[in-house]
């Protein structure tokens, strides 16, 4: 090659590359116009709008996924409104924690879902402004008469408004247990009728019995530190009486009297209790440093007998889905005294919402009501995801819920149900007391000071601090 | 004021190359340190309106002066010691495959490789591995008869854990720093000294060592500040806990902002770690200076 050819190569390529990095320059241009999602729908940006749905990795988000297909494929064409559901990364804390700053940003999503319930941070965003109030849609869809009569009356703020409303239900904390190992530890499970050791002793006998044959106990996610509260929670419902409970459940309002306190010793028993249980082996070694996945992993695994937490782990997106060969059944935590009857904690907060400042109000009003219809809900539950709060869902659709998951959901009425502690109380209170109970279970400090601590904290809240 | 922006003409050219630098640093340093001196007087709860209150924020930071202090001595004890742990044994990883010890290709990369994954990847797979009951490293040591530790579980091993899981991961880079500066040592040095009979320690002591001192003393100040602002490691594996054994003071930062919507508070810790790091950076540069300049 010579010189001559050589330069004149360069200078060729040199055009080139200009010519190149002009189309390259205009084409970003003019994708930038059309913005990030119009840029891949151009053709169909005037009668087609995308809906985004923001939800909770898991069942939650399974179902959302399930109804965005349902949607697309079914609905899409006639209403001209494509739904697309994004999922937040990280645990279930974090998006409790981060998600009130992504419904504040510019990168909100239209609808979420999101806690109704003061242990999350529905209050704030609430009075920032962030929900559309949903009054409307309650009455023009009767959802007053087809959802539980507490969730209808327990949705209203205090500016009088509902801003959510509950899709399904969720009961914890149960007890799931291996078949294999309390047939070779000799323990004989509670009966389908009274699911629940009728004493105590009767539970820390099997403990025992499961420790002998060399299981690990009862697996949870110390990690985890809703699983800790969840357990304080059902020991609050089988050791303390109702009205005890209750006054604690809301004497963070100025409004209610505060009849009892943190100090009372019928909640530090409960602390008390807990601690115990740790010292007696009720719980598997090393609990303190496992998470929730962890925790079923333990179980599923064969190595724990038992796995305690909420409905949602018989469900698809965790041991439903994974342990195929698991038989296993379930339990609820035994009667701590014979005054008080063990019931199934009930949990009524997992809710959708609109935002209020998102682009397509009116469309999603429109998704929100077809999600919330009979139909709808009922081909929810028959694939088994969650179990929806409707109460006008026929019972053979609940079957999809699996053999534990059915079972469990038809002992509700007649064992009975109950609010728990850790959900209704302040985002302040309960956060703290996850800190606590983490303190607690790991011995830093003593069931007193946690009850102590608790009590400032409320003397704060209802001070207006 | 003239014959500072006289100089400034002066030289724009070279003042044009670190604008925007300059601006870069004031855009995503300044911006943010000057808003959380600001937030740090108010109380927010990081979703709805601001309220003024002044420097309660900070009467209330010394009346917690007993938690945060337990908070900076955690702090304090991870960084020293995961410091001090990754950058010796990066120093001798170094030196190691500077001397093309048996096999040193594959250890170059293989302690180089634990930098690369992202954290949450680093979280898991050392969770699963430190189980109890279900990890590959409490089964061997069981196998062995010996006691099994609750490695995550335990407060008073929980923190010793991350700083082993920390030095784990970080190694790599000090070992990589070293290394360069090692391989600039002109290998006259050694050949002579190797004439006077120095032996394998002798050079590691009076030749590798004084000709690297330069890089380890700035290598050790950039670990410091990142070891006083680790949040992640913590938090992929602990979250924290046990109870607060783990709770270092970034991770409390983000627990006052996130867990208990307190923003205005958070700030206050975050104004009082730019205070803390600040220092100790200059305390350790003042320290440092002499050894520096005897160079």
């Amino acid at each position: 090659m010579s010189t001559v050819d050589f330069i004149g190569r360069r200078r060729l390529q040199r055009r080139e590359l200009l010519r190149l990095m002009a189309a390259a320059a205009s084409t970003g241009a003019a994708a930038s116009l059309l913005g990030p999602d119009e840029g891949a729908f151009a053709r169909e940006a005037a009668e087609q709008i995308t809906l985004v749905v923001e939800a909770l990795a898991g069942g939650v988000n399974v179902m959302w996924v399930t109804d965005a297909a349902a949607w697309n494929k079914t609905q899409a064409a006639r209403t001209g409104i494509r739904l697309s559901v994004r999922t937040p990364g990280g645990e279930e804390n974090d998006y409790k924690v981060l998600f009130p700053h992504i419904a504040a940003s510019s990168a909100a999503p239209d609808m979420c879902w999101y806690w109704f319930g003061g242990s999350a941070f529905y209050g704030q965003m609430v009075k920032a402004g962030l929900f559309l109030p949903l009054d409307d849609l309650y009455q023009q869809e009767g959802w007053t008469h087809v959802l539980p009569a507490a969730a209808v009356s327990g949705y209203v703020s205090p500016d009088g408004h509902r801003y959510g409303v509950i899709d399904n239900i969720v009961w914890y904390p149960q007890i799931y247990y291996r078949k294999d190992a309390f047939k070779k530890a000799g323990v004989k499970a509670p009966p389908s009728d009274q699911p629940y050791f009728d004493s105590e002793a009767e539970f820390l006998d099997a403990i025992e019995r499961l420790q002998h044959a060399g299981y690990e106990t009862l697996s949870i996610g110390g990690v985890t530190t809703f699983m800790l509260a969840h357990v304080q929670d059902v020991l609050l419902q089988r050791m303390v009486p109702e009205a005890v409970v209750k006054n604690l459940r809301e004497n963070w309002q100025p409004s209610v009297p505060m009849t009892y306190k943190y100090t009372d010793p019928r909640w530090l028993a409960v602390d008390k209790k807990m601690v115990e249980w740790k010292d007696k082996g009720v719980f598997a070694t090393g609990f303190m440093g496992r998470d929730e996945t962890r925790a079923m992993q333990l179980f599923a695994t064969g190595k724990a007998a038992m796995f305690t937490d909420g409905s949602w782990a018989s469900g698809k997106g965790m041991l439903g889905g994974f342990a195929t060969n698991l038989d296993y059944g379930w339990m609820l935590y035994p009667r701590m005294t014979p005054a008080i009857e063990p019931k199934f904690l009930i949990y009524m907060g997992n809710a959708e919402e609109i935002l209020a400042h998102g682009k397509h109000v009116a469309a999603a009003k429109t998704v929100l009501a077809w999600h919330m219809s009979r139909e709808r809900q009922t081909a929810l539950a028959q694939t088994g995801i969650l179990v929806p709060a409707r109460l006008d869902i026929p019972a053979s659709a609940m079957k999809g819920l699996g053999p534990v998951g059915f079972d469990m959901w038809r002992r509700l009425g007649s064992v009975g149900s109950a609010i728990g502690w850790d959900d209704p109380v302040p985002t302040q209170l309960g956060q703290l007391n996850y800190t606590l109970l983490s303190q607690l279970m790991s011995g830093s400090i003593p069931p007193e000071q946690v009850g102590a601590q608790l009590q400032s904290t409320l003397e704060q809240i209802r001070g207006g601090q | 004021m003239i014959p500072l922006l006289r100089r400034i003409w002066r030289y724009r050219l070279a003042y044009l190359f670190v604008l925007p630098a300059v601006v870069l640093v004031l855009i995503f340093i300044g911006y943010p340190v000057v808003d959380s001196v600001i937030v740090s007087l108010t109380r927010w709860d990081g979703i709805g309106k601001a309220s003024f209150v002044g420097l309660d924020n900070y009467r209330k930071l010394l009346a917690d002066a007993p938690n945060l202090l337990n908070t900076l001595w955690i702090t304090i004890e991870f960084t020293v010691v995961a410091t001090g742990g990754s950058a010796i044994l990066g120093f001798f990883l170094a030196v190691a495959i500077a001397e093309r010890v048996k096999g040193w290709q594959f250890f170059r990369i293989a302690f180089f490789i634990p930098i690369l994954l992202p954290l949450t990847v680093v979280g898991i797979l050392w969770g699963l591995l430190l189980d109890p009951t279900n990890g590959v490293v409490n089964m061997a040591i069981s196998a062995l008869g010996l006691p099994a530790p609750l490695w995550l579980a335990s407060t008073s091993l929980a923190l010793w854990t991350i700083v082993g899981v920390s030095i784990w991961q970080y190694t790599g880079f000090p070992m990589i720093v070293f290394l360069a500066a090692i391989e600039d040592i002109p290998l006259e040095l050694y050949e002579a000294a190797r004439i006077d009979g120095a032996g394998g320690w002798q050079r590691l002591w009076a030749i590798t060592w004084p000709l690297v001192r330069p890089v380890a003393l700035v290598l050790v100040m950039l670990q410091i500040i990142f070891g006083l602002r680790t949040f992640d490691i913590a938090w992929a594996m602990t979250e924290g806990g046990p109870g607060t054994a783990t709770t270092l003071l970034a991770v409390k930062l983000y627990q006052t902002a996130f867990l208990y919507s307190n923003f205005g508070y958070a700030s206050t810790i975050a104004v009082f770690m730019i205070v803390f790091i600040g220092s100790i950076a200059c305390l350790y540069l003042t320290l440092v200076r002499p050894a520096m300049q005897e160079l």
